[in-house]
């Protein structure tokens, strides 16, 4: 799955997150934009996000030696999924 | 997706995660990771001072006898959490200063008693991690009824418990975290406690109170949402 796949999948995701607690998605998500300030991720729907990153990247998704802030971005995702795989196939 | 604990065995692996665990309270971990984590609800208090437990479970139940408590003993990993589940109330004491001075030289992770344990003073001075539910100067006697295998899957607080699962403890409570999504709720947890962390900083920079952080006037007079995510 390439970067844009990645974001693709992320907005979608965060879009049905969006209209099931009843906030409006924005029309435009940047991959820099913070997700949690946005109220897209909270702390109620942070392991949903983790557990749907892990299922469509096939990663685990392993915050120990990162930062949490490279969670809060959809650029931070990919790159910390990125960072990831780097890992596992070193 | 279920990614387990990459290597089940791995004393050092295990280590690992529990120093990981140790920045996280049972509260965040269970705000963070909602149905995933569930509490057991039992009254557990730490017994020898030390305030945290976190590792892989090896559960075993008994009916006040010592045998399967000794059979499970004997046969916990390093870094493995002892979880002994008395069937009998009031419980006898399952464990004492010697079963806890062997669980220490064994490297277990910790003992975790959903009964009584004893010799309070004696465990104050072993530096492993004891909790239980009761105590009482009256020993558990009789080893007569063996498991039959351990560990066993065991319901205790209202939760069933797997060989593997990861108990966390701590002053307020205890979760049960199954195997497969440790990394994940572990992961929810630190984001939770950075958010939670930075917002408590802008209270102390004096950014605002609580309420006016949360929006609460204009939630009660309706013209707005309260925002209590952090």
């Amino acid at each position: 799955m390439d970067r844009d796949d990645l974001y693709a999948q992320l907005r979608e995701f965060l879009a049905g997150l969006a209209a099931e607690s009843g906030r409006e998605f924005p029309d435009r998500l940047d991959p820099d934009d913070n997700l949690f300030d946005l109220g897209l991720v909270t702390s109620f729907s942070v392991i949903r996000m983790i557990l749907f990153v892990e299922d469509v990247t096939g990663c685990p998704i392993d915050l120990a030696d990162h930062e949490p802030q490279a969670f809060y971005t959809l650029a931070g995702i990919h790159t910390l999924v990125a960072s990831q795989r780097q890992e596992e196939s070193a | 997706m279920t990614t387990t604990v990459e290597h089940r065995f791995d004393e050092a692996a295990i280590t690992r995660l529990r120093q990981e665990f140790s920045q996280v309270s049972t509260s965040q971990l269970a705000d963070a990771s909602g149905d995933l984590v569930t509490a057991l609800r039992l009254p557990l208090r730490s017994r020898n001072g030390l305030p945290r437990v976190a590792g892989p479970a090896f559960p075993v139940t008994t009916d006040d006898d010592m045998l399967p408590c000794l059979q499970a003993l004997a046969a916990t990993p390093p870094g493995w959490i002892l979880l002994l589940v008395n069937e009998q109330r009031p419980s006898e004491a399952l464990a004492g200063d010697i079963l806890t001075a062997s669980a220490l030289a064994q490297r277990l992770g910790g003992l975790v008693v959903d009964g009584a344990v004893r010799d309070l003073d004696d465990l104050a001075e072993l530096p492993i991690p004891v909790f239980s539910t009761e105590v009482t100067l009256v020993s558990a006697r009789t080893t007569r009824e063996r498991a039959p295998h351990v560990p066993q899957t065991v319901r205790t607080g209202g939760v069933e418990v797997r060989p593997g699962d990861w108990l966390v403890g701590d002053a307020d409570g205890f979760v049960v975290v199954p195997e497969d999504k440790v990394t994940a709720v572990l992961s929810a947890g630190r984001l939770l406690r950075a958010r939670e962390d930075r917002l408590k900083q802008s209270i102390r920079d004096g950014a605002g109170t609580l309420a006016e952080l949360t929006g609460l006037a204009d939630f009660l007079a309706g013209t707005g949402e309260l925002r209590f995510e952090v």
